[in-house]
């Protein structure tokens, strides 16, 4: 357990690198998720660029950009990438996200978002990671709810989604929200996978609020610690 | 003086966030939300000198919730209470740890005072979590200890 004192940081923050080669040895866990590097992952394009590999099982990769904007492409494993979405239940994501805007969330306390939220992951699968994904990254979203939705989507039991868990994770890590990188820290905690270590080292060291980077102390030992 | 905790969602005290939209003399709204009164009181748990109850005591408050998650808390020094002119009341708590009821106490709170205490948490308090395998590990070892009633190892399923 770490407290953390309020103080401003002095930290500054360099641009964000992930240890692309620790993450990779030995996982056979988020292979199509590796090497993600975006500024600006609120950027519509990253989520429909994630979108695209959490359904093809492509690899992404960063392209070098002399304005120093980010941009992704997908390398599919098959020469076809599938983006397509489900409308109808991208349309009952946006809602249920954007009813939840309402709600206040507290710890350990279920909420109407939640439950509808658990409802929809454990119905719908793979094909609402996707719709959710593509909903996270559109730019729309509050970042309270993306906290919440972090927490409950990393902590639901299921094998065959945790590739697109694990990459919205991933994703969020960096966002420019504090609220929702305390959501991915703590939905990497819920994960509870070693493999997980050098992407929030990576994380800590551009993390600039004290409290998140103490929090990642956290997470960080829980991963080390004996099995 | 002792320190007093409360628990909170802990991204809703990163004060660095809400900084830049602050007036010098205020404070964000949000944090507020966490301070939910009851007949004008706020619950609170004085914590040891050497802070050796502060994980015994988010247990004790999360084993009132849904469900074993991870836990945030404020702590902040009960000498500021007087300052922001806020009565501390030594009343018993009632959750299902019987050890760590008495270090409960109840804060007599207005508005104003509400407000106060939030910006001296901000300014002189500090934050944490008690992540939600550790708490599972608190259970566990609790329910072994019959510091809580075995019932509630029915929250590690």
């Amino acid at each position: 357990m770490t407290v953390e004192r309020f103080e401003q940081s002095a930290s500054t923050s360099p641009e964000f690198v992930l240890p692309q080669t620790d993450e990779r040895a030995g996982t056979d866990l988020a292979p199509d998720v590796v090497g993600v590097r975006l500024a600006r992952p609120g950027l519509f394009i990253a989520g429909l660029v994630l979108s695209a590999a959490l359904t093809t099982g492509g690899t992404l990769v960063e392209l070098a950009d002399p304005t120093r904007r980010r941009r992704v492409d997908v390398v599919a494993e098959s020469s076809t990438v599938d983006t397509e979405i489900d409308g109808a239940l991208l349309n009952e994501v946006c809602e249920l996200f954007e009813q939840g805007a309402a709600e206040f969330f507290h710890d350990g306390m279920q909420s109407n978002f939640s439950r509808t939220l658990l409802r929809m992951l454990a119905m719908r699968g793979q094909a609402a990671f996707r719709a959710i994904a593509e909903y996270l990254f559109s730019g729309n979203a509050k970042p309270d709810v993306v906290s919440e939705g972090l927490r409950w989507l990393a902590d639901f039991n299921d094998a065959s989604t945790l590739t697109q868990r694990w990459a919205i994770l991933q994703q969020t890590l960096k966002d420019r929200s504090p609220r929702v990188r305390d959501g991915a820290i703590l939905g990497f905690a819920a994960l509870d996978d070693p493999r997980a270590r050098p992407l929030l080292v990576g994380a800590r060291q551009l993390e600039q609020i004290a409290e998140l980077r103490a929090l990642i102390d956290q997470v960080v030992a829980q991963l080390e610690r004996p099995r | 003086m002792p320190l007093f905790l409360r628990t909170v969602r802990q991204n809703r005290w990163l004060r660095d966030e809400a900084a830049p939209f602050l007036a010098a003399d205020d404070v964000p709204a949000d944090p507020l939300g966490d301070l939910l009164t009851q007949q004008n009181f706020l619950s609170v748990w004085e914590v040891a000198p050497d802070r050796s109850n502060i994980e015994r005591i988010v247990r004790a408050v999360a084993l009132g919730r849904h469900e074993l998650a991870n836990m945030g808390y404020v702590l902040f020094d009960s000498a500021l209470l007087p300052e922001a002119g806020i009565e501390s009341l030594e009343n018993r708590g009632d959750s299902p740890d019987e050890g760590a009821n008495p270090w409960h106490r109840d804060l007599r709170v207005s508005g104003k005072k509400l407000v106060a205490l939030t910006k001296a948490i901000l300014q002189g308090g500090e934050s944490g979590t008690v992540l939600k395998l550790r708490l599972r590990q608190l259970v566990e070892e609790g329910v072994q200890n019959s510091e809580i009633p075995e019932k509630y190892r029915a929250k590690l399923s």
